[in-house]
């Protein structure tokens, strides 16, 4: 046995079991870390995209144009889309005769709905992938240590003297396993934990967003029917 | 082609990600152990002998000094160190110092010089492997001399438990050390107290345990007891006493 123990070496002569074992646990942890890089990236960007749409919003343009500009653009984000779903459908509701402001307002509230689920699928897709690896990997990372001081100690009852020497390096192996699932696990449970928070902080502004929209549109649409009927 | 596009980069920042752990980590873990290691400065007067290919002597100069050095409690490093002293005065020896490590030293000394003349003679790249490839079988010997050192003296001690018969006014904490002469068939040559515990009969009891054990098992190979088992320090300690 030579003295310098480097982890490289441990991990060559770990049992096929406890390798495979940390292959998985690898293969988590890089995926992992591609979804947490992926989801910050995409949150954030929804984040500034909000900011910058309420900024726009608020600005005192007026409605229709906004939807005029907005429709042209070919790629959309988020909250854009319920804006787009929510003005077309009062648009279509209101241009045909015969229908009640209640109705349109239903049918506002429906389609922007519609758009919001769509955007929280969005923004919450990987989120369970991570949360699976946070509370699995310490586990598998936990079987491979057990097997390899299983194995470990097993080979250990042909020795007639036992040496701590002669244990030490089973179990310095199969300890890399814990490490491992805990070194997957951490980040994958940081992320979950702040992104699931994010995700739902970003969900309120929507929902706000989407409120402030019904209104003006309610208003606009129980001002209609006096107007049509005037006419 | 769009998902791919949305996941390459987080894909590649990730796999950099770990390459990057995976590298401090490993060399971070190997750190310590590198300064023990022979092999590695060897590698970098390797380096340094190739850039230095025209001036010949300097070269083998500058590793005699660097090797010791680098390399704490070493066999071999003190054999290098003290080479002219081994040459010249190979009587002035002590008698602890046997014919083995003697032998030992004048092999070292021969190999030192036949380096030097293959430096010498330029055959600088295929020297410094040479001397890594020793380096590396040197330390894989000690690894495991160690180890069966550790076995024997693990034997030693359970003998000597058996053999003693503990005095009522044993305690807890109690240790005594004892130097310990053999001869090469494990038989006791001598025994000398060294540290008391502080209680005689303690101290006592346990030389006579060592006495009566009588013969312990040690190594078959000479050069491993010459070493270790001659003459050594018995640091008895039992752990399982009264408070």
């Amino acid at each position: 046995m030579n003295q310098p123990l480097s982890v490289y070496e441990l991990i060559a002569n770990a049992s096929l079991l406890v390798q495979g074992v940390m292959g998985l646990l690898v293969i988590a942890s890089v995926v992992s870390w591609m979804m947490i890089l992926q989801r910050w990236s995409l949150l954030r960007r929804a984040r500034y995209e909000i900011d910058s749409f309420e900024d726009h919003f608020w600005s005192g343009i007026d409605l229709r144009s906004l939807y005029q500009e907005l429709s042209e653009e070919e790629q959309l984000n988020g909250i854009e889309e319920i804006y787009v779903a929510g003005f077309r459908e009062y648009t279509r509701l209101s241009e045909q005769p015969g229908v009640d402001a209640d109705a349109i307002m239903q049918g506002v509230q429906r389609a922007m709905r519609v758009a919001l689920m769509r955007e929280e699928a969005r923004l919450e897709t990987h989120l369970p992938f991570l949360a699976t690896v946070g509370s699995t990997s310490p586990y598998i990372g936990l079987f491979g240590t057990v097997w390899g001081i299983m194995n470990s100690f097993r080979s250990l009852a042909n020795m007639t003297q036992a040496t701590l020497a002669s244990v030490a390096p089973g179990i310095s192996e199969a300890l890399i396993a814990t490490a491992m699932g805990l070194f997957a696990a951490i980040p994958a449970v940081i992320g979950y934990n702040r992104f699931s928070a994010n995700v739902d902080v970003l969900m309120k502004r929507y929902e706000g967003f989407c409120d402030e929209v019904t209104a003006i549109l309610h208003r606009a649409a129980h001002a209609r029917p006096n107007t049509s009927e005037d006419a | 082609m769009a998902s791919l596009r949305l996941y390459a980069l987080p894909l590649s920042g990730a796999l950099l990600l770990h390459a990057l752990i995976a590298y401090l980590f490993l060399q971070g873990f190997g750190s310590e152990d590198d300064i023990a290691q022979v092999i590695t400065p060897t590698v970098v007067n390797a380096k340094l002998l190739v850039v230095d290919a025209p001036s010949t002597k300097k070269p083998p100069s500058r590793p005699a000094p660097k090797t010791p050095s680098m390399t704490p409690a070493a066999a071999k490093p003190p054999a290098v160190e003290r080479k002219p002293a081994a040459e010249q005065r190979p009587q002035a020896t002590t008698g602890r110092q046997s014919a083995a490590e003697l032998e030992r030293q004048r092999q070292a000394l021969e190999e030192l010089q036949r380096r030097e003349r293959l430096a010498a003679l330029g055959e600088l790249a295929d020297d410094s492997l040479q001397r890594s490839l020793d380096a590396e079988a040197q330390q894989m010997r000690e690894g495991q001399n160690k180890q069966q050192v550790q076995t024997y003296q693990a034997g030693i001690y359970d003998l000597v438990r058996k053999n003693w018969s503990r005095p009522p006014s044993a305690r807890n904490g109690m240790q005594a050390r004892f130097v310990v002469e053999l001869i090469p068939t494990g038989e006791v040559l001598s025994v000398a107290l060294v540290n008391s515990s502080g209680n005689g009969s303690f101290d006592r009891s346990a030389e006579q345990a060592i006495r009566r054990a009588r013969r312990f098992d040690v190594p078959e190979d000479n050069q491993l007891f010459e070493a270790n088992f001659r003459r050594f320090y018995f640091l008895f300690r039992p752990e399982d006493l009264l408070r």
